[in-house]
Protein backbone atom coordinates (compact mmCIF):
# COMPACT_ATOMS: atom_id res chain seq x y z
CA UNK A 1 0.00 0.00 0.00
CA UNK A 2 1.23 3.22 -0.78
CA UNK A 3 1.80 5.88 1.94
CA UNK A 4 0.83 9.31 2.91
CA UNK A 5 3.55 10.88 5.11
CA UNK A 6 2.81 14.14 6.79
CA UNK A 7 4.92 16.65 8.45
CA UNK A 8 4.12 19.48 10.99
CA UNK A 9 3.16 20.95 14.26
CA UNK A 10 0.17 20.42 16.44
CA UNK A 11 -2.00 21.08 13.79
CA UNK A 12 -0.93 18.30 11.89
CA UNK A 13 -0.85 15.76 15.17
CA UNK A 14 -3.80 16.84 16.23
CA UNK A 15 -3.50 17.99 19.75
CA UNK A 16 -6.87 18.74 21.35
CA UNK A 17 -8.23 16.14 19.50
CA UNK A 18 -10.36 13.58 22.08
CA UNK A 19 -7.33 11.20 21.96
CA UNK A 20 -4.79 13.73 22.01
CA UNK A 21 -5.77 16.08 24.75
CA UNK A 22 -2.67 18.06 26.64
CA UNK A 23 0.48 17.45 25.67
CA UNK A 24 2.30 20.62 25.06
CA UNK A 25 1.40 22.09 28.91
CA UNK A 26 1.84 18.85 30.97
CA UNK A 27 5.42 18.27 31.52
CA UNK A 28 5.78 14.14 32.48
CA UNK A 29 2.73 13.36 31.58
CA UNK A 30 2.71 10.11 28.38
CA UNK A 31 2.29 12.05 25.11
CA UNK A 32 -0.15 9.67 23.18
CA UNK A 33 0.26 9.16 19.66
CA UNK A 34 -0.55 11.65 16.59
CA UNK A 35 -4.43 11.87 16.74
CA UNK A 36 -6.41 9.05 14.26
CA UNK A 37 -8.53 11.75 13.94
CA UNK A 38 -6.28 14.69 12.61
CA UNK A 39 -6.19 15.61 8.81
CA UNK A 40 -3.24 13.39 8.03
CA UNK A 41 -5.16 9.94 8.55
CA UNK A 42 -8.27 11.80 7.28
CA UNK A 43 -7.04 12.69 4.13
CA UNK A 44 -5.50 8.76 3.57
CA UNK A 45 -8.15 7.85 4.33
CA UNK A 46 -10.19 9.38 1.15
CA UNK A 47 -6.72 9.00 -0.74
CA UNK A 48 -6.54 4.97 0.40
CA UNK A 49 -3.34 5.67 1.52
CA UNK A 50 -1.14 4.41 4.68
CA UNK A 51 -0.62 7.13 6.96
CA UNK A 52 2.48 8.03 8.66
CA UNK A 53 2.15 11.32 10.59
CA UNK A 54 5.52 12.95 11.71
CA UNK A 55 4.01 15.90 12.97
CA UNK A 56 6.18 17.21 16.49
CA UNK A 57 3.79 19.50 18.49
CA UNK A 58 5.44 22.62 19.13
CA UNK A 59 7.68 22.41 16.80
CA UNK A 60 8.95 25.12 14.18
CA UNK A 61 9.58 25.38 10.58
CA UNK A 62 13.52 24.47 11.53
CA UNK A 63 12.15 20.98 13.08
CA UNK A 64 9.49 20.31 10.46
CA UNK A 65 12.61 20.52 8.13
CA UNK A 66 14.84 18.27 10.35
CA UNK A 67 12.19 15.86 10.27
CA UNK A 68 11.83 15.47 6.72
CA UNK A 69 15.58 15.62 5.92
CA UNK A 70 15.64 12.93 8.45
CA UNK A 71 12.80 10.38 7.49
CA UNK A 72 12.81 7.40 5.95
CA UNK A 73 10.87 8.07 2.88
CA UNK A 74 10.18 5.57 -0.32
CA UNK A 75 9.92 7.05 -3.90
CA UNK A 76 6.12 6.46 -3.99
CA UNK A 77 5.41 8.33 -1.24
CA UNK A 78 3.08 11.35 -1.34
CA UNK A 79 4.20 13.89 1.38
CA UNK A 80 1.85 16.51 2.58
CA UNK A 81 3.42 19.33 5.10
CA UNK A 82 1.56 21.96 6.60
CA UNK A 83 4.04 24.62 7.85
CA UNK A 84 3.75 26.46 11.18
CA UNK A 85 3.97 30.02 12.31
CA UNK A 86 7.47 31.24 11.45
CA UNK A 87 8.06 33.05 14.58
CA UNK A 88 9.27 29.81 16.35
CA UNK A 89 12.24 27.93 15.98
CA UNK A 90 14.43 25.57 17.83
CA UNK A 91 18.00 24.75 18.64
CA UNK A 92 18.90 20.81 18.10
CA UNK A 93 20.99 19.92 21.62
CA UNK A 94 21.58 16.21 20.70
CA UNK A 95 21.07 13.56 18.16
CA UNK A 96 18.89 11.64 20.40
CA UNK A 97 17.00 13.98 22.03
CA UNK A 98 13.79 16.25 21.56
CA UNK A 99 15.75 19.75 20.39
CA UNK A 100 14.87 22.66 22.40
CA UNK A 101 11.94 24.31 21.20
CA UNK A 102 10.84 28.04 20.90
CA UNK A 103 7.82 30.28 20.68
CA UNK A 104 7.15 33.62 21.84
CA UNK A 105 4.25 32.09 24.13
CA UNK A 106 7.26 29.60 26.36
CA UNK A 107 8.54 33.08 27.42
CA UNK A 108 5.50 33.60 29.39
CA UNK A 109 4.81 32.59 33.43
CA UNK A 110 2.48 29.96 33.87
CA UNK A 111 1.19 26.48 34.74
CA UNK A 112 2.71 23.97 32.78
CA UNK A 113 5.72 25.87 31.57
CA UNK A 114 9.13 25.16 33.11
CA UNK A 115 11.26 28.01 34.22
CA UNK A 116 14.33 26.42 32.33
CA UNK A 117 12.14 26.54 29.12
CA UNK A 118 10.80 30.35 29.82
CA UNK A 119 14.08 31.52 30.58
CA UNK A 120 15.92 30.16 27.23
CA UNK A 121 13.04 31.37 25.18
CA UNK A 122 13.41 35.12 27.19
CA UNK A 123 16.61 35.00 26.39
CA UNK A 124 16.60 34.55 22.50
CA UNK A 125 13.33 36.54 22.38
CA UNK A 126 14.89 39.38 24.05
CA UNK A 127 18.28 38.95 22.01
CA UNK A 128 18.24 37.27 18.98
CA UNK A 129 14.86 37.29 17.56
CA UNK A 130 13.68 39.58 14.62
CA UNK A 131 10.59 39.00 12.28
CA UNK A 132 12.69 39.35 8.91
CA UNK A 133 15.41 36.68 10.08
CA UNK A 134 11.92 34.49 11.16
CA UNK A 135 10.59 34.87 7.96
CA UNK A 136 13.96 34.19 5.81
CA UNK A 137 14.77 30.80 7.96
CA UNK A 138 11.09 30.08 7.17
CA UNK A 139 11.17 30.48 3.42
CA UNK A 140 14.87 28.49 3.46
CA UNK A 141 13.19 25.74 5.21
CA UNK A 142 10.54 25.40 3.00
CA UNK A 143 12.22 25.38 -0.21
CA UNK A 144 14.93 23.20 1.09
CA UNK A 145 12.81 20.86 1.77
CA UNK A 146 10.91 21.02 -1.18
CA UNK A 147 14.36 21.00 -3.61
CA UNK A 148 15.25 17.88 -1.47
CA UNK A 149 12.09 15.77 -1.84
CA UNK A 150 11.65 16.62 -5.35
CA UNK A 151 15.26 15.22 -6.36
CA UNK A 152 14.39 12.42 -3.68
CA UNK A 153 11.63 11.82 -6.19
CA UNK A 154 8.36 11.92 -4.00
CA UNK A 155 5.06 13.80 -4.73
CA UNK A 156 5.23 16.96 -2.59
CA UNK A 157 2.28 19.52 -1.81
CA UNK A 158 3.23 22.23 0.82
CA UNK A 159 0.41 24.28 3.28
CA UNK A 160 0.23 26.63 5.31
CA UNK A 161 -2.47 27.83 7.45
CA UNK A 162 -4.84 30.95 8.66
CA UNK A 163 -7.96 31.15 11.02
CA UNK A 164 -9.52 34.97 10.08
CA UNK A 165 -11.03 35.47 13.48
CA UNK A 166 -8.08 35.11 16.06
CA UNK A 167 -5.11 35.95 13.93
CA UNK A 168 -4.00 32.33 14.03
CA UNK A 169 -1.73 32.26 10.75
CA UNK A 170 1.20 30.42 9.24
CA UNK A 171 0.58 31.95 5.47
CA UNK A 172 3.74 33.32 4.05
CA UNK A 173 3.77 37.10 3.71
CA UNK A 174 5.46 37.24 0.00
CA UNK A 175 7.64 35.20 -2.37
CA UNK A 176 11.58 35.70 -2.51
CA UNK A 177 12.45 35.55 -6.62
CA UNK A 178 14.37 32.40 -5.53
CA UNK A 179 11.82 30.15 -3.88
CA UNK A 180 10.48 27.40 -5.80
CA UNK A 181 8.35 25.38 -3.76
CA UNK A 182 4.30 25.81 -4.73
CA UNK A 183 2.62 26.31 -1.28
CA UNK A 184 -0.93 26.93 -0.94
CA UNK A 185 -2.83 28.21 2.37
CA UNK A 186 -5.62 26.29 3.76
CA UNK A 187 -8.19 27.90 6.20
CA UNK A 188 -9.33 27.00 9.45
CA UNK A 189 -12.62 26.94 10.58
CA UNK A 190 -13.26 28.22 13.67
CA UNK A 191 -14.19 25.09 15.44
CA UNK A 192 -11.97 23.93 18.81
CA UNK A 193 -10.55 20.82 20.33
CA UNK A 194 -10.81 20.20 23.97
CA UNK A 195 -7.77 22.96 24.64
CA UNK A 196 -10.32 25.98 23.48
CA UNK A 197 -7.02 26.35 20.83
CA UNK A 198 -6.22 23.93 17.99
CA UNK A 199 -8.33 22.47 15.63
CA UNK A 200 -11.52 20.57 16.44
CA UNK A 201 -12.95 17.49 14.48
CA UNK A 202 -14.94 19.84 11.99
CA UNK A 203 -11.90 21.72 11.16
CA UNK A 204 -9.63 19.02 10.86
CA UNK A 205 -11.95 17.21 8.40
CA UNK A 206 -12.37 19.99 6.76
CA UNK A 207 -8.60 20.75 6.55
CA UNK A 208 -8.62 17.11 5.07
CA UNK A 209 -10.94 17.73 2.57
CA UNK A 210 -9.58 21.18 1.25
CA UNK A 211 -6.26 18.90 1.06
CA UNK A 212 -7.86 16.26 -0.78
CA UNK A 213 -9.26 18.69 -3.74
CA UNK A 214 -5.78 19.69 -4.69
CA UNK A 215 -3.77 15.89 -3.86
CA UNK A 216 -6.45 13.73 -5.38
CA UNK B 1 34.86 23.16 -20.03
CA UNK B 2 33.60 26.70 -21.39
CA UNK B 3 33.74 29.08 -17.98
CA UNK B 4 32.81 32.48 -18.99
CA UNK B 5 32.53 33.75 -14.85
CA UNK B 6 33.25 32.56 -11.93
CA UNK B 7 30.86 33.61 -8.61
CA UNK B 8 33.05 33.09 -5.94
CA UNK B 9 31.29 32.76 -2.55
CA UNK B 10 32.88 32.76 0.85
CA UNK B 11 34.02 34.98 3.94
CA UNK B 12 37.31 37.11 4.97
CA UNK B 13 39.64 34.38 3.09
CA UNK B 14 37.65 34.90 0.15
CA UNK B 15 37.36 38.66 0.15
CA UNK B 16 40.83 38.68 0.94
CA UNK B 17 40.95 39.97 4.13
CA UNK B 18 44.00 41.41 5.89
CA UNK B 19 45.69 41.49 2.40
CA UNK B 20 47.57 44.47 1.18
CA UNK B 21 45.01 45.83 -1.21
CA UNK B 22 41.78 44.95 0.79
CA UNK B 23 42.40 45.91 4.28
CA UNK B 24 39.51 47.86 4.96
CA UNK B 25 36.41 46.69 3.51
CA UNK B 26 33.48 48.84 1.76
CA UNK B 27 31.28 50.57 4.02
CA UNK B 28 28.53 49.42 1.67
CA UNK B 29 29.55 45.84 1.65
CA UNK B 30 26.52 44.15 2.22
CA UNK B 31 24.32 46.56 0.15
CA UNK B 32 26.95 45.81 -3.06
CA UNK B 33 26.63 41.92 -1.98
CA UNK B 34 23.15 42.04 -1.66
CA UNK B 35 22.86 43.76 -5.28
CA UNK B 36 24.54 41.48 -7.13
CA UNK B 37 27.29 44.15 -7.22
CA UNK B 38 30.16 43.61 -5.35
CA UNK B 39 33.28 45.93 -5.24
CA UNK B 40 36.60 45.20 -7.05
CA UNK B 41 38.48 42.90 -4.34
CA UNK B 42 41.98 42.12 -3.52
CA UNK B 43 44.00 40.81 -6.83
CA UNK B 44 45.43 38.58 -4.23
CA UNK B 45 42.80 36.55 -3.26
CA UNK B 46 42.37 32.89 -4.29
CA UNK B 47 39.14 34.33 -6.78
CA UNK B 48 41.39 36.72 -8.59
CA UNK B 49 43.72 33.79 -8.68
CA UNK B 50 41.74 31.34 -10.09
CA UNK B 51 40.43 33.81 -11.91
CA UNK B 52 43.92 34.24 -13.91
CA UNK B 53 44.21 30.22 -14.20
CA UNK B 54 40.95 29.95 -15.70
CA UNK B 55 41.15 32.92 -18.10
CA UNK B 56 37.73 34.12 -16.97
CA UNK B 57 36.05 36.59 -15.60
CA UNK B 58 35.59 36.88 -11.23
CA UNK B 59 32.81 38.23 -9.02
CA UNK B 60 33.68 37.81 -5.56
CA UNK B 61 31.17 38.00 -2.94
CA UNK B 62 33.64 37.24 -0.15
CA UNK B 63 32.39 38.61 3.24
CA UNK B 64 34.44 38.52 6.43
CA UNK B 65 33.52 37.06 9.80
CA UNK B 66 30.52 35.50 7.79
CA UNK B 67 29.02 32.27 8.19
CA UNK B 68 27.77 29.83 6.21
CA UNK B 69 23.95 29.98 6.49
CA UNK B 70 24.94 33.54 5.05
CA UNK B 71 26.59 32.56 1.98
CA UNK B 72 24.26 30.32 1.40
CA UNK B 73 21.86 33.29 1.68
CA UNK B 74 23.90 35.45 -0.96
CA UNK B 75 24.45 32.64 -3.09
CA UNK B 76 20.44 32.14 -3.85
CA UNK B 77 20.20 36.01 -3.98
CA UNK B 78 22.58 36.11 -7.13
CA UNK B 79 21.56 36.45 -10.82
CA UNK B 80 23.65 33.37 -13.05
CA UNK B 81 24.33 33.67 -16.19
CA UNK B 82 25.04 30.90 -19.07
CA UNK B 83 28.87 29.21 -18.26
CA UNK B 84 29.26 30.79 -14.61
CA UNK B 85 30.50 28.93 -12.24
CA UNK B 86 29.84 28.85 -8.68
CA UNK B 87 33.24 28.12 -6.14
CA UNK B 88 32.68 28.05 -3.18
CA UNK B 89 34.59 28.43 0.29
CA UNK B 90 32.27 27.54 2.98
CA UNK B 91 33.76 28.62 6.05
CA UNK B 92 33.94 27.54 10.20
CA UNK B 93 31.00 25.91 11.49
CA UNK B 94 30.91 27.75 14.63
CA UNK B 95 29.72 30.70 14.04
CA UNK B 96 26.15 31.85 12.47
CA UNK B 97 23.74 35.28 11.12
CA UNK B 98 20.91 36.66 11.91
CA UNK B 99 19.41 38.57 9.09
CA UNK B 100 18.02 42.02 10.20
CA UNK B 101 16.43 43.37 6.71
CA UNK B 102 17.06 42.52 3.15
CA UNK B 103 20.72 43.79 2.94
CA UNK B 104 21.34 43.56 6.61
CA UNK B 105 22.56 41.16 9.14
CA UNK B 106 24.55 40.53 11.93
CA UNK B 107 26.94 37.73 12.11
CA UNK B 108 28.42 35.81 15.16
CA UNK B 109 31.54 34.34 15.33
CA UNK B 110 34.28 33.77 18.48
CA UNK B 111 35.84 36.80 16.91
CA UNK B 112 32.85 38.83 17.19
CA UNK B 113 33.26 38.68 21.06
CA UNK B 114 35.77 41.10 21.23
CA UNK B 115 34.20 43.22 18.91
CA UNK B 116 31.83 46.59 20.40
CA UNK B 117 28.60 44.45 18.88
CA UNK B 118 29.93 41.37 21.49
CA UNK B 119 26.87 41.08 23.40
CA UNK B 120 24.43 39.05 21.14
CA UNK B 121 27.68 37.10 20.55
CA UNK B 122 27.92 35.94 24.07
CA UNK B 123 24.70 35.39 24.56
CA UNK B 124 24.60 33.14 21.18
CA UNK B 125 27.44 30.80 23.11
CA UNK B 126 26.37 31.26 26.34
CA UNK B 127 23.32 29.76 25.91
CA UNK B 128 21.87 28.54 22.55
CA UNK B 129 25.48 27.13 20.86
CA UNK B 130 25.46 23.37 20.29
CA UNK B 131 28.20 21.57 18.20
CA UNK B 132 24.86 19.75 17.13
CA UNK B 133 22.75 22.57 15.95
CA UNK B 134 25.54 24.20 14.24
CA UNK B 135 26.99 21.09 12.45
CA UNK B 136 22.84 20.70 11.60
CA UNK B 137 22.60 24.28 10.03
CA UNK B 138 26.04 24.57 8.40
CA UNK B 139 25.36 21.27 6.48
CA UNK B 140 21.91 22.31 5.61
CA UNK B 141 22.92 25.91 4.20
CA UNK B 142 25.71 23.85 1.82
CA UNK B 143 22.91 21.26 0.66
CA UNK B 144 20.34 23.97 0.21
CA UNK B 145 22.68 26.01 -2.01
CA UNK B 146 23.51 22.80 -4.34
CA UNK B 147 20.33 22.23 -4.57
CA UNK B 148 19.47 25.80 -5.51
CA UNK B 149 22.49 25.74 -8.31
CA UNK B 150 21.71 22.69 -9.50
CA UNK B 151 18.51 23.50 -10.64
CA UNK B 152 19.56 26.82 -12.39
CA UNK B 153 22.26 24.69 -14.07
CA UNK B 154 25.27 26.54 -12.61
CA UNK B 155 28.36 24.17 -12.28
CA UNK B 156 29.35 24.34 -8.61
CA UNK B 157 32.03 23.42 -6.70
CA UNK B 158 32.51 23.26 -3.01
CA UNK B 159 36.00 23.71 -0.63
CA UNK B 160 35.41 24.43 2.92
CA UNK B 161 38.22 25.68 5.97
CA UNK B 162 37.31 25.02 8.99
CA UNK B 163 39.13 24.90 12.43
CA UNK B 164 38.26 21.56 13.07
CA UNK B 165 39.22 19.16 9.82
CA UNK B 166 36.47 18.04 8.22
CA UNK B 167 36.69 14.53 9.11
CA UNK B 168 35.82 15.31 12.40
CA UNK B 169 32.83 16.71 11.48
CA UNK B 170 29.53 14.36 11.79
CA UNK B 171 27.67 14.08 7.87
CA UNK B 172 24.54 13.76 8.24
CA UNK B 173 22.86 10.97 5.90
CA UNK B 174 21.23 13.56 3.79
CA UNK B 175 24.28 15.59 2.55
CA UNK B 176 24.92 14.91 -1.17
CA UNK B 177 27.87 17.69 -1.47
CA UNK B 178 30.77 16.47 -2.08
CA UNK B 179 32.85 18.93 -0.22
CA UNK B 180 37.31 19.47 -0.21
CA UNK B 181 38.97 20.43 2.94
CA UNK B 182 41.69 23.30 2.32
CA UNK B 183 43.73 22.60 4.62
CA UNK B 184 45.12 25.76 6.28
CA UNK B 185 45.01 25.27 10.03
CA UNK B 186 46.00 21.42 10.77
CA UNK B 187 49.93 21.44 10.40
CA UNK B 188 49.80 17.84 11.56
CA UNK B 189 47.81 16.48 8.80
CA UNK B 190 48.46 15.87 4.94
CA UNK B 191 47.77 18.44 2.04
CA UNK B 192 48.65 20.99 5.01
CA UNK B 193 48.91 24.47 2.04
CA UNK B 194 49.71 27.37 4.70
CA UNK B 195 52.88 29.02 3.66
CA UNK B 196 52.60 32.70 4.60
CA UNK B 197 50.68 34.61 6.68
CA UNK B 198 48.96 38.27 5.09
CA UNK B 199 49.62 41.95 6.73
CA UNK B 200 47.64 41.13 9.55
CA UNK B 201 48.93 38.07 10.89
CA UNK B 202 46.27 36.28 10.38
CA UNK B 203 44.31 35.54 7.47
CA UNK B 204 46.43 33.73 4.53
CA UNK B 205 48.96 35.19 2.66
CA UNK B 206 48.77 35.61 -1.09
CA UNK B 207 51.39 32.25 -1.23
CA UNK B 208 48.61 30.78 0.37
CA UNK B 209 45.76 32.24 -1.27
CA UNK B 210 47.68 30.94 -4.49
CA UNK B 211 47.55 27.39 -3.35
CA UNK B 212 44.20 27.60 -2.34
CA UNK B 213 42.83 29.02 -6.16
CA UNK B 214 45.61 26.15 -7.17
CA UNK B 215 44.06 23.82 -5.31
CA UNK B 216 40.73 24.57 -6.62
CA UNK B 217 41.97 24.71 -10.09
CA UNK B 218 42.99 21.42 -10.28
CA UNK B 219 39.70 19.79 -8.72
CA UNK B 220 37.59 21.90 -11.57
CA UNK B 221 40.24 20.84 -14.32
CA UNK B 222 39.69 17.26 -13.08
CA UNK B 223 35.50 17.44 -13.39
Amino acid sequence: MNRLIAFGCSHTYGEGLPDCIGTLNKPGVPIPPPSKFSWPYLLADKLSLECINYAVCGASNKEIQHCILNADLNKNDTVVVLWTHHNRTCFLHSKKKSPYQFMPSYTEKRKGNPPARRNLNKIFYTHLFNEYNAQNETYVAIDHSYRYLINYGVKVYNFTFSRDKKMISSELDFVPNWFLSPIKNLKLLDDYGADNMHPGLKAHDNLASQVYEIVK
Amino acid sequence: MNIERIMAFGCSITYGEGLIDAQEKSPDLKKLIHEGMPPKSSKYAWPAALGVTLDCDVKNFGYPGTSNKNICNIVIQQKYKKNDIAVILWTDFSRTTFNTEKNKWFDIGPHSLATRKKTKSSVFYKHLYYDFNQNIENYSAINFAKLYLDSKGVKNYHFIWTTIPLEHMEVPQWNSVDIQYINIRDSENPNYIHLDYACDDMHPGPQTQNLIAYTMYNTILND
